[in-house]
Parts: structure tokens; C-alpha cells; sequence
């Protein structure tokens, strides 16, 4: 693979995996030093891509069994959320909703990984279900399944908070 | 209250059954039925998506991953022939050189005004708009168009120069001459161009470039770090990557050459470059005599009598050319 094919792989990619790396690590940085790695392993790897089914499910696969990595490294802790990070999160105008804001993010990273995984795609992403079973190497029915799972989880834990407080 | 609308994709949400078009309707329903408070749970959500999907890399990751993918291959560069063994690299610091093919037509963009620097009997220095120095030796010419400097540093040249180029990785510094394409992000290097028929040649003395070629045919690309040479063939489109042994490339900038057990085939081509004369053998045994000597500044005349004097061999001059007479050596290469 010649690199200006490379490259036009890179600028089509490198904004969803950035942005599901920043989901995951909720760093920006860290997420866009995994989003580079990930690259550089394609690029080591260019020569067989031809074995893959689909080059997005594999680059999709790398960043996030790598951010997988990186968590369980770092053993990152989302229990308590440094004001930088909810700062970013939110638009000034929409200060007032900080707080619940992440409450709703933590509810989201203590979901297990692939219902975390595919709330990204499906919310963020705006993919449609097909979609992102492709990307994720599962059926459709999964997906759907995984997915009212983590929205009706999210849905209870959240109601919940709000009637402890 | 709820429409009986949204009521309905709320259920089908919540079954993981909607589209994304339905999720966006879903979407704008909240937004405009004044239902509740604000802080349910699904404005809420769609409210964190909003923001995550804004969220874009650094505009140098690019460029940043680009030097990275650079870097691992020079440091994988084992594919790298030796050419000329035992001929010694001495020379100038950042600097790296090539020797580029000429033709280039059509190039600045339609309403942008070239701008073009060339010389004819003698070299010149040129500053460029990046602070990028350019010694143009003679007989060259380069070119630019207005933007230089704004997206990236692209430029055309004819001849040969020597540029130091200021360091900035946002904006690749890129070289075009025939077919093929010289990138680097910051570092010195000298161009040569001088015939239709020779080859492009490259050679890097300190620094890290990409040498590609972009013939209609096929795409050949190379990454050279310090020390590395490689040469383009314009008749056979291929590129060839070897290690440099010495840098009288450098010769019209240094005025030095260096030889260390060359051989007389290869002392001849440089002497050719360097001085622009013709020197010839008698007898082709000589061309496979090693030499070694080290010329400062030194003229055509005194180097032909040191390699004639060192290799037991008589000189006939001619007008502008030299012919080495004699045997070939005991030992050859």
C-alpha cells in the first residue's frame, strides 16, 4: 500500500476512532496517543489488509481492545470525575445540567464494555444497527438485545440516583 | 404530556429497535415538547452524545503520525545495499542531497503568481518566505507559487541547490522535479538536476526524507535518513535505496572530495561532476584500481597528477579532457 492511499485511510477514519477512544479513556490526549498507535500497527500491517473483512471493523476492533488495554493499565478510576473533564464536556449555556450530566456518564462507564461500546456507536456515531454489527463482528439481533439492555440499565440507574437525592 | 409519536419511539428506543433517522426525529420531538423538566433522562443522554460527537483530533495528528511511520522505517531500513565499501562519509552536518530530474510544466495554480529565482554562470543564496535557505549553484532555477507557506512548502527546481530548510512540521517542505517528489519536514539537502538522461539521485547527509516517484506506470516511494542515498531511474521508473559512502555530492558547496579506496570507475564520475571535464583510461583494467586521497579545494589538474602519479600512470591532456595511460594494478577491487 503506497502511503497516499495510507493517508486517505487515515483522514477517513481517524475522527470515529479518536472519538471512541475519548469515550472510553475520557482523555483527549490519551485517546488521540491510541488513536496514532493504532495507525501505526495498520501501517505495519498494510500489506495484508486484504485479509480482513472490513478495514473500519478491524481499525473499530484495535481501538477498542486497546483503550481495553490502556484502562486496565492505568486501572482507571471514573468514580469521581476532575472538573476539567465535565468543564469540557459541556457548553456553558448548559452548565446547570453538569452535575446530572455525570452522573449519567458514570452510570455509562460502569456498563460492561460492549454495551458501553455500542451506546458510543449507536448515540454518538448515529450508526444504524446493521452497522454497527458489522463493525463489531456480532449478529443485528445483538446488537438490538445489547442495546436495550444498556438503555433500559442506564434508564433505571439514573431514576434511581435522582430518588436517593 | 407525551405524544402518542413520541410515546411510541420512546418504546421502540428502548427496545433497541430504532433507526438512526427515528433517534433524530426522537431527537427533535423532545426538544419540542415541552414535556417534564430538562433533565430527563433521554434529552440527557442525547445532550452527552451531542457533545462526544463534536469532538475532533488535533489538526497536526497527521502530520504527527507521518513522521512517527517515518521514523519506524528508517529504523527498519535492513533492505539497504552497500555500494561502495570502505569509502568514507566526512562532510558537512545537516545536509542532505539529491539529484533530482528536470521537466516540470503546468504547475502553480490558476490565478497565483509564480515566483521564480535562477542563476547562470554563478551561485546565489535565496531566502525563501519560510526562512528556508537555498543555495542555487549555477545554471539552476526554482520555483514557487505565491502561497508558499500557507498549506504546505512546495516548490519546483531545475538544476541542482542546496537547502537548509527551516523546521516545520505543519507544513511539509516538498521538492518536485520530473517525476518524483521529495518531502521532507525540516532538514538540509541538496538537489542536482542537470540531465534528461541521468539518473535522479539522492543522497541525505543528516535528516529524514521521503524519496517518491509518481510515473504514470507505477508509485515507488523510499524513506532515506542520514547517510543514505538513493537513486531514481528515469528510463526504468525504479528507485533505488544504497548507503552513501562519501559526500562528494556536496562538492560545489564544499569543495572537497574525499576517496577512500574507490575505485578509479567511480573517482572518474565524481571528478566529472565536481570539475565538469572528461577524463578517459586507455586501457579499461585501470577503471578497477582503488584510490585514496583527500582533495581540499585542489584543482582538476594537481588531482589528475596525484591519481596518475599513485597509480603508475602517464597523463595525456587534450583541450578539456583528460586520458589516463597504463597498465591496470597489481590488485585491483
Amino acid at each position: 500500500m503506497h502511503i497516499t492511499e495510507f493517508k486517505s485511510l487515515v483522514a477517513d477514519h481517524k475522527n470515529r476512532l479518536f472519538r471512541i477512544a475519548n469515550w472510553m479513556l475520557h482523555n483527549a490526549e490519551d485517546a488521540e496517543d491510541l488513536v496514532q498507535e493504532v495507525f501505526l500497527k495498520l501501517w505495519d500491517i498494510r500489506d495484508s489488509l486484504s485479509k480482513y473483512r472490513s478495514i473500519e471493523a478491524l481499525l473499530v476492533t484495535m481501538t477498542k481492545n486497546m483503550c481495553l488495554n490502556l484502562i486496565s493499565k492505568k486501572k482507571l478510576e471514573f468514580q469521581e470525575y476532575p472538573m476539567e473533564w465535565l468543564n469540557t464536556q459541556c457548553d456553558e449555556k448548559k452548565l446547570e445540567h453538569r452535575e446530572e450530566l455525570g452522573i449519567l456518564q458514570q452510570i455509562i462507564d460502569a456498563l460492561p464494555e460492549q454495551q458501553k461500546i455500542v451506546m458510543q456507536l449507536k448515540g454518538v456515531e448515529q450508526l444504524e444497527t446493521n452497522e454497527i454489527a458489522e463493525l463489531l463482528g456480532e449478529t443485528e439481533n445483538h446488537v438490538r438485545v445489547i442495546l436495550c439492555r444498556a438503555r433500559k440499565s442506564v434508564k433505571e440507574a439514573y431514576q434511581k440516583t435522582l430518588r436517593v437525592s | 404530556m407525551r405524544s402518542q409519536k413520541t410515546q411510541q419511539l420512546i418504546d421502540k428506543y428502548y427496545k433497541g429497535m430504532t433507526s438512526a433517522a427515528e433517534e433524530g426525529e426522537l431527537r427533535l420531538l423532545l426538544e419540542e415538547e415541552h414535556y417534564g423538566n430538562n433533565l430527563d433522562e433521554e434529552k440527557l443522554l442525547f445532550e452527552l452524545f451531542d457533545n462526544n460527537s463534536k469532538k475532533e483530533l488535533s489538526s497536526n495528528f497527521e502530520d504527527a503520525l507521518e513522521l512517527k511511520i517515518l521514523e519506524k522505517e528508517q529504523a527498519s531500513s535492513a533492505k539497504v545495499r552497500k555500494m561502495h565499501p570502505l569509502r568514507i562519509v566526512v562532510g558537512i552536518a545537516a545536509s542532505l542531497i539529491f539529484i533530482l530530474g528536470i521537466t516540470w510544466l503546468n504547475w502553480p495554480e490558476p490565478g497565483l503568481k509564480t515566483i521564480s529565482e535562477s542563476t547562470q554562470d554563478s551561485n546565489r543564496e535565496v531566502v525563501l518566505p519560510d526562512g528556508t535557505t537555498v543555495y542555487l549553484n549555477n545554471n539552476s532555477s526554482l520555483s514557487y507559487s505565491e502561497d508558499f507557506n500557507s498549506i504546505d512548502r512546495k516548490l519546483k527546481l531545475n538544476g541542482e541547490a542546496y537547502f537548509e530548510v527551516f523546521r516545520d512540521e505543519s507544513k511539509p517542505f516538498i521538492v518536485e522535479s520530473g517525476n518524483s517528489t521529495t518531502t521532507v519536514l525540516g532538514t538540509s539537502f541538496n538537489i542536482r538536476n542537470r540531465d534528461i538522461e541521468n539518473d535522479i539521485v539522492i543522497t541525505v547527509t543528516h535528516g529524514k526524507v521521503s524519496f517518491a516517484s509518481h510515473d504514470n506506470k507505477l508509485q515507488e516511494q523510499v524513506f532515506l535518513i542520514a547517510d543514505q542515498m538513493a537513486s531514481y531511474s528515469k528510463k526504468d521508473n525504479v528507485i533505488t535505496k544504497v548507503e552513501a559512502e562519501d559526500r562528494n555530492n556536496l562538492f560545489w558547496q564544499t569543495g572537497s572530495l574525499q576517496f577512500n579506496s574507490a575505485s578509479v570507475s567511480q573517482v572518474i564520475e565524481d571528478l566529472q561532476i565536481a570539475y565538469g571535464c572528461n577524463v578517459e583510461v586507455g586501457n579499461s583494467d585501470i577503471l578497477t584500481c582503488p584510490f585514496t586521497g583527500n582533495f581540499e579545494n585542489e584543482s582538476i589538474e594537481n588531482i589528475i597528477q596525484v591519481l596518475a602519479f599513485s597509480l603508475n600512470l602517464k597523463v595525456n591532456k587534450t583541450q578539456n579532457s583528460y586520458e589516463l595511460i597504463g597498465k591496470g594494478c597489481q590488485i585491483p577491487l
